[in-house]
């Protein structure tokens, strides 16, 4: 018994005079430091090491900082359409009633047509039709009335967003006097911040795109990096408009960074074009 | 209230209330969803269907929170339950592989897109804990029982998900000391 008093009072010794020792001559861990930015009298120990090791307490402060800024970031803006997504889905949910032989119905509450399963291929048939007609041909009858009805949001989409590009005002359009002089509104609905050295390169960083507006038709998101448009580098806002003016009306490209890849546009088609 | 009046309206199927509550609040959903994904395709997905369920559900919101809150916690349930799900469907972490920042920021914009960058590059288990404690003020004790574990293991997992978070704003191309000064805001 008096052997294992001793062996423990030895094993406690040594203990201590390890972490002592280990106090005097090694830094704190990332974990540790972690730890002390929670509860920072929680040990006492790695505490008294904070405070007499300089390069640990420069890294505790860093580690602050990073803490700050995670807790200051800024919300997201979601994808311009997502509205039209969400709808999409809601449709899809919706009970279906009054089916017809040709697979639509009529739900009463809503003053929609609805679609049925049992002909889907009809259903898809005069779908496509419709689009048609929607897109100009202009047939008669019953059919044009169908087609007014069936479409889906997002086929409607670029028209509506057309309309409201290049006609409506946004509530930030004060914000973005200099791209809404242009006359044209590639980048209308966005806005930038100058940014330099960003993957090596300069450009304009897409601080906030508003929904339905022609910058969200463009693809723009918040985060990206607008390196050039036809082709001419844009390092300042004014930039962008000397490329609108430069393409005098006809599409140009719109190359930006996204996540650290490349992605290039056309405006106003908005068509991919492969890397140059 | 304004925003009381759109739920009642929403409630009754009106598609333009609906539209405009999304107006009101798709930023801090999409926000919530998107920071604990780690992903802008799955963010967009649950996103989307976080909504979906909000106004499948909308009955059942009476009105004893604020109607931003407990659609908030209502999306934050749908991305932790994809990020349980797909752990449980593989056990890699995601974040394992991915290229380390390699690029120091001195512009503060950017430097935020570099954090942004490191939270994405964490593995899921870690960016849960951390996004929900450091940059949604969540308690440890609200963490534990939203993942269903002990704020002793929700304290562990965000000290080891902070010193990852470190390591990775760490860019490999400039010395540690001039990166330190850059990178860390």
């Amino acid at each position: 018994m008096m052997t294992c008093a001793i062996k423990r009072v030895c094993r406690n010794f040594g203990e201590r005079y390890r972490q002592m020792n280990q106090s005097a001559s090694e830094h704190l861990t990332a974990e540790q430091i972690s730890e002390l930015l929670d509860e920072p009298r929680k040990d006492k120990e790695d505490w008294l090491h904070l405070e007499t090791c300089e390069e640990c307490r420069a890294e505790f402060e860093r580690f602050s900082r990073i803490r700050m800024a995670l807790s200051a970031l800024p919300d997201l803006d979601p994808p311009a359409d997502e509205w039209t997504a969400i709808e999409a889905k809601l449709d899809s949910k919706e009970p279906r009633i009054n089916q017809s032989v040709l697979g639509f119905g009529w739900h009463a509450g809503r003053s929609r047509l609805i679609f049925g399963s049992r002909q889907l291929a009809v259903t898809v048939a005069v779908f496509v039709f419709a689009v048609g007609v929607f897109a100009g041909l202009q047939l008669p009858g019953p059919i044009g009335f169908f087609a007014e009805n069936t479409l889906q949001p997002g086929l409607t989409a670029p028209v509506v967003q057309d309309k409201i590009a290049l006609n409506e005002p946004t509530e930030l359009e004060s914000q973005r006097a200099p791209i809404q002089q242009a006359g044209t509104s590639a980048f209308e609905g966005a806005e930038f911040e100058p940014v330099r050295r960003y993957e090596g390169r300069s450009g304009l960083l897409v601080l906030r795109v508003t929904p339905r507006t022609a910058a969200a038709k463009l693809g723009l998101r918040s985060g990206d990096v607008v390196v050039d448009a036809g082709n001419l580098p844009t390092r300042q806002v004014p930039d962008l408009i000397q490329a609108i003016n430069a393409s005098q009306g006809s599409p140009f490209s719109v190359r930006w960074i996204r996540d650290g890849r490349e992605m290039v546009k056309l405006w106003p088609s908005g068509e991919i074009r492969p890397k140059e | 209230m304004e925003e009381d009046n759109l739920i009642t309206r929403a409630k009754a199927g009106d598609r333009s209330a609906m539209g405009e509550l999304h107006e009101l609040h798709a930023r801090r959903v999409y926000t919530a969803v998107r920071r604990l994904v780690g992903n802008d395709q799955l963010a967009e997905d649950l996103s989307q269907e976080a909504w979906v369920r909000a106004f499948e559900k909308l009955e059942l919101f009476r009105g004893e929170a604020a109607f931003g809150t407990w659609l908030y916690r209502l999306a934050t349930n749908v991305a932790l339950n994809h990020l349980r799900r797909s752990s449980k469907r593989s056990s890699v972490e995601a974040g394992a592989n991915l290229p380390r920042i390699t690029k120091a920021q001195d512009d503060v914009i950017v430097a935020r897109h570099v954090l942004i960058q490191a939270i994405d590059q964490l593995p899921p288990g870690y960016r849960r804990v951390l996004v929900l404690h450091d940059v949604e003020g969540w308690t440890h004790q609200e963490i534990a029982r939203s993942l269903s574990c002990s704020p002793g293991t929700s304290k562990s997992q965000l000290h080891k998900a902070r010193a990852r978070m470190r390591e990775l704003m760490q860019p490999v191309s400039s010395s540690n000391d001039d990166m330190r000064d850059k990178a860390s805001l």
